[in-house]
């Protein structure tokens, strides 16, 4: 009459109540009086802690949970898992004991790690502070400005041009250079020939033309040689620079020979050029000539420029 | 004559034919003879074939509280409703049980094999 229960459609009540008890599992109080088979699917997802208090209020229990300790241990560690594997021996005795003794040494091994991991961080802390900006009163070491003891002497333009010249032929990055306009004619006061034994370049000063077509060869070995220019007061006057890559028009070849002294020539070779330079004067084409400025000191700070632009060579 | 009495017998346990249940703290409940059959045990208490006292005065005692003979019927309700309908459409009866009474529920059902 009865018709048949369909199989597994609807729960029964007894999983269903088993349910509900895991999910409350850690407010019972007791599980004395049950049947364990009943009790059983509830133990097994309980925590070690509550299967421990539970054993304790349902002395009954105690006999049966062997498999539930073993079932803990074996989730808990990974260890055990694996010696368990190979083990051949007979089972511990109790299965409880073993999972507290697990539980020690897991404990002693996350503080071993814990303290590793505060050394490594502290360490790495420290070493951050270092590299930090500090906030402090006192003054940091002063650093020497000047070898002490060295007595000061103010550079003369002599020795200020001569160093900027090496460093313009060295190349030195940052060589301050002013582009001069095409002053009017200044002469400089006359400039000794100096040869110093500088490796390959001789001091001197390299003209840098005003807006002339040459690009400064710094980088040249070409020796140019420092010397007075008569240069008459007029935007064509002078010559060319002395320079060997510089294209100048119409020049006179001659004077270029005489200033543009190749690099095997000795400086003194320079020294008859007094007498080319006022021919060379004349012959300049009326145009900006970019060696009017010549002798114009690249800076201003040097430049012993009088007020008025007539200066001339004396 | 037989046969009337069974066709009789047969006709009333369609749908009138009721049985109680007595909790032990004194609350009664009565169930359709189909809903009670639903569990094992009350099957049996209650069948017509059985010798068991309970079987001529359709009457069970229940050696629990209301509770838990509450909630019983209650299970056993649902199941009859919804033992032949497909899982889609049968409700949770999980949400219908409180976790107080669950260890005592659990033992009763075991018990009624419900």
């Amino acid at each position: 009459m009865q018709s048949e229960r369909p199989t597994g459609r609807i729960p029964t009540l007894v999983q269903l109540c088993q349910r509900v008890a895991s999910n409350h599992v850690d407010s019972i109080y007791t599980v004395s009086g049950m049947r364990y088979d009943l009790v059983e699917p509830i133990l097994e997802n309980c925590s070690a802690e509550t299967l421990l208090r539970l054993e304790h209020t349902s002395p009954d229990i105690e006999p049966e949970t062997g498999e539930l300790w073993k079932g803990l241990c074996l989730r808990t560690s990974m260890r055990a898992a694996q010696k368990s594997d190979t083990y051949q021996g007979p089972e511990p005795e109790s299965w409880r004991d073993q999972y507290f003794a697990l539980q020690e040494m897991e404990a002693q091994r996350f503080e071993e790690l814990k303290s590793r991991l505060r050394t490594i961080r502290r360490e790495a802390d420290d070493r951050k502070k270092e590299t930090q900006i500090k906030l402090t009163d006192r003054l940091p070491p002063a650093k020497r400005g000047r070898p002490w003891g060295a007595a000061y002497q103010p550079k003369t333009l002599l020795q200020r041009t001569r160093s900027e010249a090496v460093r313009m032929q060295q190349g030195i990055y940052g060589t301050p250079m002013i582009p001069m306009k095409a002053k009017s004619s200044r002469a400089a006061p006359s400039v000794p020939m100096v040869k110093r034994p500088m490796g390959s370049s001789s001091s001197a000063i390299q003209s840098t033309p005003s807006g002339s077509s040459a690009p400064p060869s710094r980088r040249t070995g070409s020796r140019v040689t420092v010397t007075t220019v008569a240069v008459r007061h007029t935007p064509a006057s002078g010559s060319p620079p002395a320079m060997r890559d510089t294209t100048l028009p119409s020049t006179p070849a001659s004077a270029f020979e005489m200033r543009c002294s190749p690099p095997s020539m000795s400086p003194p070779a320079a020294c008859h050029s007094p007498l080319p330079r006022s021919v060379i004067a004349k012959t300049t084409p009326a145009k900006k000539d970019p060696t009017a400025s010549i002798f114009m000191p690249k800076h201003r700070a040097s430049s012993q420029l009088p007020s008025s632009r007539n200066a001339t060579r004396t | 004559m037989q046969a009337e009495n069974a066709a009789a017998a047969s006709t009333s346990t369609s749908d009138n034919d009721w049985v109680k249940l007595i909790s032990k703290d004194g609350y009664t409940f009565l169930i359709r003879r189909k809903v009670a059959m639903n569990s094992g045990t009350l099957k049996n208490m209650v069948s017509v074939e059985s010798n068991f006292a309970e079987a001529a005065t359709n009457t069970c005692t229940i050696d629990d509280r209301g509770i838990i003979v509450e909630k019983l019927c209650e299970y056993l309700s649902y199941k009859n409703l919804y033992k032949d309908s497909p899982p889609k459409e049968i409700p949770d009866f999980l949400e219908r049980l409180q976790p107080e009474i669950a260890l005592d529920l659990l033992m009763a059902a075991d018990y009624y094999e419900a």
